[in-house]
């Protein structure tokens, strides 16, 4: 893994390049989707070999930023100020056909979503062909390969010859990278490319990046709302608020100056801090949850895949006990198993008390077409089913909202909320509202699945701390799914690492982070990008 | 950035809206005239009259006569009635069908599905109008034969749509979350699932009442449908068709009268989908 | 692919058994006696005496399943039956009107086709441009005109007024372009609007963007990907579509007199000729089939990753 260099050791290399000017400078730019002004006045100088990156949450404009560099397309995004010069040019004053020129040769794009870099349906060599092409050069398999090794992909026909709807989006990604290695625009574009990807994926295509910009002396703006990767990458970072840029510079996340930077700071899981006491439990502690050699099936586009191969687990009473691996190894269906949504073809699952399951999208947990009020009034009719009451019917009940409002004061929302769909709602109060919704049942038992992988940090805080207070006023077992390790050590009284279906170790939090021999864990806990 | 993603005027939301609102007044004037027309009609529809024979239009016969001396605006106006409301009719009631038994095909699977859909696929072998000719041609021509004849293969569009949405929405998570809160499958059924598939099915229908209407001109314009001297639209083409020279009018107007009937509906339907399409990219 | 092309082979049988099945059936429960229809239709006056001999003769006293058997056999043989009206067997009658229609449907094919695809990916491409708006006009009303109506119309200018063309098509090539052209228009019509959607879809999809970005020139990516890739749609629209033309020939050849297989199924509705319409179901459907698993086969095979329902 290579050290990264600092911006005067890149310059060094870069002294012959001929262009010494600015390879991107924006000032203050304006962004207005009709009316709405997304961005306002955001101002950046970014010089060859330098990687800048954009951080702020869902919203913030950070997106816009690159959509202007590249043409705006749709129909009501307009640049409503500012510039944007590209090494000198007035990239605003250029017709759409002379920008497409640029494309590709001088300034170069990575999406979030990796289908996007492909189509899924030709095969990679006669994508880099038709891309090398374009620009008057010739596919040369050596040169090729050359790249491919430099990035640690195999460097036979296997990838070349296959298709990207074949493998995995990480791969594809680490592809697109390749084929900008051959391209070598001056400024590279990336918009979330790590989102979708795993702990070790991340790590990899972030040192990817690292050795591109190395070898090459290109200029990289990144936009993410990772700060472990902005900290990991960034020569300097900006923070975007509402599209307000409110810190910039190259030391932001080592010394903030704007408070929102610094709540931000404080709000990322870092293996520092630890939100409540840790609690051991003997052996014979009472179990809410024993899953016993458990094995699980599917059948996927006619392949046997095994998810689960022979997996312990145990969740003792009033535990929390956090389960993480990376996509694909299980952790999902072992919730599943355990809730009796689907059964194993071998092994034991057994629940002890009332459970209720929490889900990863909190938006599709809540029937779209119904207000929120009415969907926690089904829960209170289906929990008095359970007790043999008649429920009660009709579009607003005093009974049933006098049973709600104790619950929604528990989880921090206030009333006005009830009435809204859940579309209506932030990610961190729709969560928080399912959390509720759980809660009318009077469970036992939370299942949660990645519940705040799709969140904000903040509101990812937020849901974290809710549900520590409710443990402890409630005593209840939580099982807490995560692909994040910072964030289950800082909360989970035992950790259990699963990898492709297997348990590769289950202990005490501390242990299994802090001092752990396991080869798997310990390579888990490199890929993590924390901020330092 | 996309080349081909110019930056064209997309219509609102309202104004798609304000289209489609618009659209359904036209038809449902249609419907409506349709409906009393019987009573507007200048001259009795039915009845023949030997001395205007393939008449030109005239005082006593505003749109011209037929080969028997019949009204020709009389007929049209009500063949209104035979030709919208059968449509519309054929493909409510296919529509309900379809949409039910897809939507408990999809709910409940095994078996139910498996025979649902197989039966689904047999009638769907056969190309529709073949099969409507057949039955009509073995059954004899008659309103009803004809609606039957089209109607047997209708219900399998709704029907797929139905089963697929609802396996779709089967795995969601709200559907998962009340199943596991304790709600009854009928209960999920009638108030998750079938509000949240009912859009695009009732966009499908809407389209296909022009269609529809066409299949019955077709098939009452070929003997099968529709029989003379009842009044509709493709017979009376068909029983005109003869005399075209000599009175082009008996088979213009009925012409007319299909095209704008079929265009007002088919541009409804049309307007129905674009607004529908943006109310879900929402 | 073998093993789908297996599997979709597979999922035939039950269709095909219910296909003959609904064939048989509708034969009978057609109203009146099958006997007495033949002897009536051969314009023989009848006794009950001759009505009870053809009856046993044509195995009419059988049970249900016995006769569905008798002629599920003959089917497999190729023995469709023999004509009340002229005791021909059905299959002599059918095969060469077949190929009448194979012709007529053909051509309608190739030319909706030429004037539907370009038509179809140029508005597309320039979405919203004038000429999109008047294709998608233009597809509109041909979409609303029965093809009946389409085929009176042709008649009444093109034979009638001008003369530019026979009215009773014979066969010939001269005769073959007025149905052609009968049948072609509304096929056109759905044709572009389908076409049309299909690559606006596949034109909006991220790898556009993505291939753009990399500066692939953009017709490139019209022709090699975004083409490419709606192909096998497509395909299958075309594939659906060969249904309507079917049905829609039966109109077509009726009006200009084409002696194709849909007349020939018209002509015995009339003259109450109940084997000739049973063959013409039968082979209707069974071609149909037959394209709708081609279509399946060739969409699989442009797109891997359809998969079997």
């Amino acid at each position: 893994m290579a050290e990264k260099r600092t911006i005067k050791q890149v310059r060094a290399v870069l002294s012959k390049a001929p262009s010494r000017e600015l390879l991107l400078q924006l000032n203050d730019l304006r962004v207005s989707y009709g009316s709405f002004e997304a961005l306002h006045g955001y101002s950046l100088d970014l010089a060859p070999g330098e990687i800048h990156v954009i951080a702020g949450e869902s919203g913030s404009g950070k997106s816009t930023i690159l959509k202007a560099i590249l043409g705006l397309t749709s129909y009501s995004a307009e640049v409503t100020g500012g510039s944007i010069r590209f090494a000198g040019n007035d990239a605003l004053a250029m017709s759409g056909r002379e920008r497409r020129a640029l494309l590709g040769d001088e300034i170069g794009l990575i999406a979030q979503n990796p289908a996007a870099s492909f189509n899924p349906l030709r095969t990679f060599r006669a994508q880099f062909k038709e891309t090398l092409e374009s620009h008057g050069r010739k596919l040369d398999e050596h040169e090729v390969f050359h790249v491919f090794r430099t990035l640690g992909l195999p460097t036979d026909s296997r990838v070349l010859d296959s298709c990207p709807y074949e493998v995995s989006g990480g791969m594809c990604q680490r592809v697109a990278i390749a084929l900008l290695m051959l391209l070598r625009p001056r400024l590279l574009l990336c918009d979330e490319v790590t989102s979708a990807l795993d702990v070790t994926t991340q790590k990899q295509v972030a040192d990817e990046l690292l050795r591109l910009r190395d070898e090459t002396g290109m200029g990289i703006l990144l936009v993410t709302h990772n700060l472990g990767l902005a900290s990991y990458l960034a020569d300097s970072v900006s923070i975007l608020l509402n599209g307000d840029c409110v810190d910039k510079g190259p030391d932001v996340l080592t010394s903030p100056s704007h408070d929102y930077t610094k709540k931000l700071l404080h709000d990322v899981p870092d293996f520092e801090e630890v939100l409540r006491d840790r609690s051991v439990f003997p052996e014979d502690t009472a179990r809410a949850l024993a899953l016993t050699d458990v094995h699980k099936t599917y059948r996927v586009r006619g392949n046997e895949v095994q998810a689960l191969k022979g997996v312990d687990l145990t969740l003792y009473k009033g535990e929390i006990l956090g389960v993480v691996g990376e996509s694909g190894s299980g952790k999902s269906t072992i919730l599943r198993q355990a809730c009796g949504m689907e059964t194993p073809e071998y092994g034991d699952v057994e629940l002890d008390g009332r459970f209720q399951y929490i889900f990863q999208d909190a938006y599709a947990s809540f029937d779209p077409r119904m207000t929120i009020r009415q969907s926690l009034y089904e829960s209170i009719r289906n929990a008095a089913q359970k007790r043999s009451e008649k429920p009660l019917r009709g579009k607003k009940i005093d009974a049933y909202d006098q049973k709600i409002l104790p619950i929604l004061e528990s989880v921090r929302l206030s009333d006005d909320l009830l009435d809204r769909y859940p579309g209506r709602l932030s990610g961190g109060q729709c969560q928080r509202m399912a959390i509720a919704r759980a809660l009318i049942a009077d469970p036992e038992v939370l299942l949660c699945d990645e519940i705040t992988s799709a969140l904000d940090v903040t509101a990812q805080r937020e849901v974290v701390e809710l549900l520590v207070e409710l443990q402890k006023d409630r005593d209840l077992s939580v099982v807490f799914v995560s692909h994040d390790l910072a964030l289950v050590h800082s909360f989970c009284d035992r950790i259990l690492v699963l990898k492709s279906g297997e348990v590769i170790t289950c202990g005490d939090a501390k242990k299994v982070i802090r001092h752990t021999e396991e080869p798997y864990t310990k390579q888990l806990l490199d890929s993590v990008l924390t901020v330092r | 950035m996309n080349p081909f993603r110019k930056k064209t005027k997309q219509l609102t939301r309202e104004q798609l809206r304000r289209r489609m609102l618009i659209l359904l007044g036209l038809a449902g004037i249609l419907c409506v005239f349709a409906l009393v027309a019987p009573y507007l009609t200048p001259n009795d529809p039915n009845l023949p009259n030997a001395a205007y024979m393939n008449a030109a239009p005239c005082k006593e016969f505003p749109l011209g006569a037929d080969r028997y001396g019949r009204c020709v605006l009389s007929r049209v106006m009500i063949g209104a009635r035979t030709s919208i409301f059968s449509a519309v009719a054929l493909v409510f009631l296919t529509f309900v069908a379809g949409s039910l038994l897809g939507m408990l095909s999809g709910w409940y699977g095994g078996v139910l599905d498996a025979v649902i859909m197989r039966v689904a696929d047999i009638f769907l072998a056969f190309p529709q109008m073949v099969l409507a000719i057949a039955v009509a041609g073995v059954l004899g021509g008659s309103l009803l034969n004809a609606m039957i004849a089209l109607g047997i293969a209708g219900w399998t569009i709704y029907a797929r749509l139905a089963r697929v949405h609802t396996m779709a929405l089967k795995n969601e998570p709200f559907i998962l979350a009340a199943r596991m809160n304790g709600s009854s499958g009928l209960s999920i059924l009638l108030r998750h699932i079938l509000p949240n598939m009912i859009g695009p099915l009732l966009v499908n229908a809407v389209t296909q009442i022009g269609t529809t209407m066409i299949g019955i001109a077709g098939l009452s314009f070929l003997g099968l449908g529709v029989v003379p001297p009842n009044a509709e639209w493709g017979s009376m083409i068909n029983e005109a068709r003869a005399y075209v020279q000599l009175a082009p009018w008996s088979v213009f107007v009925p012409a007319v009268a299909v095209i704008i009937t079929v265009m007002v509906f088919n541009y409804l339907g049309d307007a129905v989908r674009d607004y529908s399409d943006v109310s879900e990219a929402k | 692919m073998t093993k789908y092309i297996g599997r979709r082979l597979l999922s035939l049988i039950p269709i095909l058994i219910g296909i003959t099945f609904l064939t048989f059936l509708l034969m009978y429960i057609a109203p009146g006696d099958a006997a007495q229809k033949k002897l009536t239709a051969q314009g023989v006056a009848v006794t009950q005496e001759q009505i009870e001999h053809t009856r046993e003769e044509m195995g009419l006293n059988d049970p249900f399943l016995v006769q569905y058997g008798k002629w599920f056999g003959n089917v497999l043989t190729g023995d469709l039956g023999t004509s009340y009206k002229d005791n021909m067997s059905v299959s002599s009658k059918l095969g060469p009107a077949f190929q009448r229609t194979l012709i007529l449907a053909c051509s309608s094919l190739v030319l909706a086709l030429l004037v539907s695809i370009p038509t179809g990916i140029f508005s597309a491409v320039y979405q919203g441009g004038f000429w999109d708006h008047f294709f998608r006009l233009l597809s509109f009303i041909g979409n609303s005109l029965p093809n009946f109506l389409i085929s009176i119309l042709l008649m009444y200018f093109l034979c009638i007024k001008l003369h530019m063309f026979p009215v009773i098509a014979t066969g010939s090539v001269q005769g073959l372009f007025l149905p052609t052209l009968a049948l072609g228009i509304p096929l056109a019509s759905r044709f572009v609007r389908q076409i049309r959607a299909e690559v606006l879809e596949e034109i909006g999809k991220d790898y556009v963007t993505g291939l753009s970005a990399r500066g692939v020139r953009s017709s490139w990516i019209l022709f090699r990907n975004v083409l490419r890739n709606a192909m096998s749609a497509i395909l299958t629209i075309i594939g659906l579509s060969i249904g309507g033309l079917m049905g829609g020939s039966v109109v077509v050849e009726t009006i200009f007199s084409w002696p194709g297989v849909g007349k020939l199924a018209m002509d015995s509705i009339t003259a109450r000729d109940y084997p000739v319409i049973q063959g013409f179901v039968l082979i209707m459907a069974l071609v149909y089939v037959l394209i709708n698993l081609l279509t399946d086969l060739c969409h699989h095979w442009l797109d891997p990753r359809v998969e079997l329902e």
